[in-house]
């Protein structure tokens, strides 16, 4: 759960400001400013407050873990520093070839 | 080769980040990588279009540099104008950097831009104290503390930055589980 994501969200989707949030949440300005910066990691239950005070509900979910960042960092954490930038190299001339085809076309 | 219509994003040259970094070390350039080829060093698995470096702002330091940026071609990329850049006036020297805390060029190896202050950071001096040691090629690079990059990236506040910042913890995370405590 990404805290800032939700709450910028929310916030966008009430239309309050920073200040008009925290005034209904009964929270400082500072706190909803820090973790919309991803300063301040929320408790949930201050993130759930925050987002009632949006006018919207804050559902969470159990679901199987998305490991697959993991592998791929797990896949450079084995090669030196000099191999994990000839693969971003890799990487990047391999999308640069695909935007060659797409000239092409 | 892209159409050059108004609504599409310019196309970045391919970055050969290595190479900057080898011709970076050829002229004695004293810098700090920072950002996504920072946290590429350090194991990140996510694509970026450029190469950040945080310079030393001696006199000296900034004369190298601009030996370093003349042998890249580097013109100034501002918005609009990626594709082709502009040049300095009169070619880069140390004064060409007067009073600019960072700037975005486009070379002939990619994207790269120079930070003389990065984002949350106080410069060259703040960031090397933490910085540590990344063999690339026959040199030794240094690299700012994953730490360092998290710090940038919050007070940057862009949403691309702070969506970062959850990957990198993870990284650091599993590095240390890893027990992996250099690059």
């Amino acid at each position: 759960m990404i805290a800032w994501a939700l709450l910028q969200e929310a916030r966008r989707r009430s239309g309050l400001t920073q200040a008009e949030l925290a005034n209904r949440a009964g929270v400082p300005q500072s706190t909803v400013a820090k973790i919309e910066r991803g300063r301040r990691d929320p408790s949930l239950s201050t993130l759930e407050r925050l987002v009632r005070a949006a006018g919207l509900e804050l559902r969470i979910q159990l679901a199987p873990r998305d490991d697959h960042d993991l592998q791929l960092i797990d896949g450079m954490l084995d090669l030196t520093p000099e191999e994990r930038l000839a693969s971003l190299e890799h990487q990047l001339a391999a999308f640069s070839n695909v935007e060659v085809l797409r000239g092409q076309r | 080769m892209a159409s050059g219509r108004p609504s599409e994003p310019p196309t970045a040259p391919r970055l050969r980040p290595q190479a900057i970094l080898e011709l970076l070390a050829k002229h004695d350039v004293d810098y700090v990588v920072i950002g996504g080829i920072g946290a590429n060093i350090w194991g990140s698995p996510r694509g970026t279009l450029d190469l950040d470096v945080c310079a030393a702002t001696t006199r000296a330091n900034k004369k190298r540099l601009a030996a370093a940026l003349t042998e890249l071609d580097a013109r100034f990329r501002p918005p609009g104008l990626e594709q082709d850049g502009i040049a300095p006036p009169g070619g880069w020297d140390e004064r060409t950097f007067d009073s600019l805390i960072s700037l975005a060029t486009t070379t002939t190896l990619g994207w790269l831009d120079i930070w003389f202050v990065p984002d949350g950071t106080t410069g060259y001096d703040d960031l090397i104290k933490t910085a540590a040691d990344a063999r690339i090629g026959n040199h030794y690079v240094k690299v700012a503390a994953i730490a360092d990059i998290i710090r940038s990236k919050q007070a940057a506040g862009r949403n691309k930055d702070l969506a970062a910042i959850d990957h990198l913890r993870e990284l650091d995370a599993r590095r240390a589980e890893r027990g992996q405590s250099a690059p």
